[in-house]
């Protein structure tokens, strides 16, 4: 195991220019034929925020200092963690083309494709942000802090999505199971409500969640404006790290028999 | 530099099949709560069968090796081996050398890019750099004939330039062993005549060629040594006449 997980890492370093290109490929294909492209990354985190915010701030009047900002803070992490795990979930079942001819390295896939949302992600929010500014919001200062924290996103995601990718493989019905699960997951973040609304002897339930700690130093650095205490980084890093170790623990015990499954 | 070697020591390749929905969830939850006798009537959705049993091959520089054998005998699965597609349950596999393999066609072709964009994608595969594709566009351009074609999407392309843009760019950047199944299934005279003329030059430079056919005028032409393989075992190993007349005396 220890020799194959050696492996599985250098032929990752060895390999990254595939990476690369597999990343350029699934970015030059995916808005092919349309009309507005790479615009759509934009729009539909827009439109889904407005829709969203106009719903639950006219719905319920939660005590929050902006719900527009809480929302887009929790909201955009929720669409790149929803869409890279669901990305990841087929990155070895829709690559059997190439899993069964050659030789990649199995991280390979799940990368690359975790990594295109990431760059969605980065870029909504970039683009996002600048309307906010237009709109008159006002951010924190905390965001220049973002970067670590997309960091961290995008290792739990990587993690994540690698599981997902597995199960699928070895169970075909996981990909639709997943989607109801992550509408429930959704659910159980909070990301359209404060924590503060739940009766605090259920809110340790939710912290349980471990999207929760991901979710909540979003959620500090754009809405609240206050920096996240070493314990809150610590247990957002810490999910993430064991999220990837997970990851990889189950790729390297099945990576032989991945390619006997498709 | 370490000259470039493929070596199997009892290589034996486990294959285990699934079709039907065997991999369900529904199923393993209902194994959980049924009791056994419920599933002795089921047709089986999975097979266990060895691929390859206990392969010994060692190749050096400058060896051309044939394989011949029947449909299914493991010839395709052998390559697969030596390219790392598929894990030996037991045994120990050895290369030492930049291995280019052009098993299947279109193999680790996408097919919404252009020919021009999968080269970069295949090169990369094949452990080449960027900018010595960039070197050698003009060149790959020219020996593949795809003319304007380059820049059309691989989905468009005939199974003829599919096989044209792969060997290609298998064989522009003389790999230390290339690895070749079912060459030539598609291709015009014309380009087969180019490609003849790098396999030929492919051999002045001692690399190792490893090669399966039906074809035995071309293992005649281009291997050193030859092994029949059959069911998943290795029959005969030795020279090219030797290996060819054993096997099509079986066939006869």
């Amino acid at each position: 195991m220890w020799a194959d997980a050696k492996t599985l890492l250098w032929d990752s370093i060895a390999y990254k220019d595939v990476l690369t290109q597999m990343f350029l490929r699934d970015l030059r294909v995916r808005y092919k034929h349309t009309v507005f492209g790479y615009l759509w990354s934009l729009l539909n985190p827009l439109f889904q925020l407005i829709v969203m915010s106009f719903v639950f701030s006219h719905l319920v009047r939660w005590e929050m200092k902006n719900y527009t900002l809480f929302l887009f803070s929790g909201l955009l992490l929720w669409t790149f963690f929803y869409a890279a795990v669901v990305a990841g979930a087929g990155s070895f079942v829709e690559n059997e083309g190439f899993i069964r001819k050659i030789y990649l390295p199995k991280l390979l896939f799940p990368m690359s494709r975790v990594a295109l949302r990431l760059f969605d992600f980065s870029l909504s929010f970039v683009a996002l942000s600048l309307v906010g500014l237009l709109l008159g919001f006002t951010f924190p200062v905390t965001v220049f802090w973002l970067p670590v924290a997309i960091v961290m996103a995008g290792i739990f995601a990587l993690g994540c999505a690698i599981i997902a990718g597995v199960a699928t493989v070895y169970f075909r019905d996981f990909q639709y199971l997943l989607a109801v699960f992550l509408q429930m997951l959704q659910f159980a973040t909070p990301i359209l409500y404060p924590i503060s609304v739940m009766p605090e002897k259920y809110q340790w339930w939710l912290k349980l969640n471990p999207l929760y700690s991901q979710v909540h130093i979003f959620q500090l650095l754009v809405h609240d404006g206050t920096f996240p205490s070493a314990a809150e980084w610590s247990a957002g890093f810490g999910v993430a790290f064991a999220a990837l170790f997970a990851g990889i623990a189950v790729l390297l015990l099945t990576e032989d028999e991945l390619v006997f499954r498709l | 530099m370490t000259p470039a070697f493929v070596d199997l020591q009892e290589v034996s390749v486990r294959f285990r099949r699934y079709w039907g929905a065997s991999g369900g969830l529904k199923e393993a939850a209902m194994r959980l709560v049924t009791p056994p006798r419920w599933f002795r009537d089921k047709k089986p959705t999975r097979e266990v069968s060895w691929g390859l049993k206990d392969i010994n091959l060692h190749l050096k520089e400058g060896e051309r090796l044939g394989i011949v054998g029947a449909n299914g005998a493991g010839k395709s699965t052998l390559l697969k081996v030596i390219s790392r597609v598929y894990r030996p349950k037991q045994g120990r596999l050895q290369v030492s050398g930049r291995v280019a393999p052009l098993i299947e066609i279109g193999a680790g072709f996408s097919p919404d890019l252009t020919g021009r964009e999968n080269a970069f994608l295949n090169g990369a595969i094949l452990g080449i750099k960027r900018h010595q594709i960039l070197a050698r566009m003009d060149s790959i351009i020219e020996f593949s004939g795809l003319g304007s074609k380059f820049d059309t999407p691989v989905k468009y392309y005939s199974t003829g330039m599919n096989l044209r843009l792969a060997f290609t760019l298998a064989t522009e950047f003389t790999p230390d062993i290339l690895i070749l199944d079912e060459l030539y299934a598609g291709g015009d005279e014309a380009f087969i005549k180019r490609a003849d003329a790098r396999l030929d030059q492919f051999i002045e430079q001692s690399k190792i060629l490893i090669l399966v056919s039906h074809d035995m005028r071309y293992l005649t032409r281009y291997c050193t040594r030859a092994v029949w393989i059959e069911e998943g075992r290795i029959r005969l190993d030795g020279s090219v006449p030797e290996v060819i007349a054993a096997y099509q005396e079986s066939n006869a």
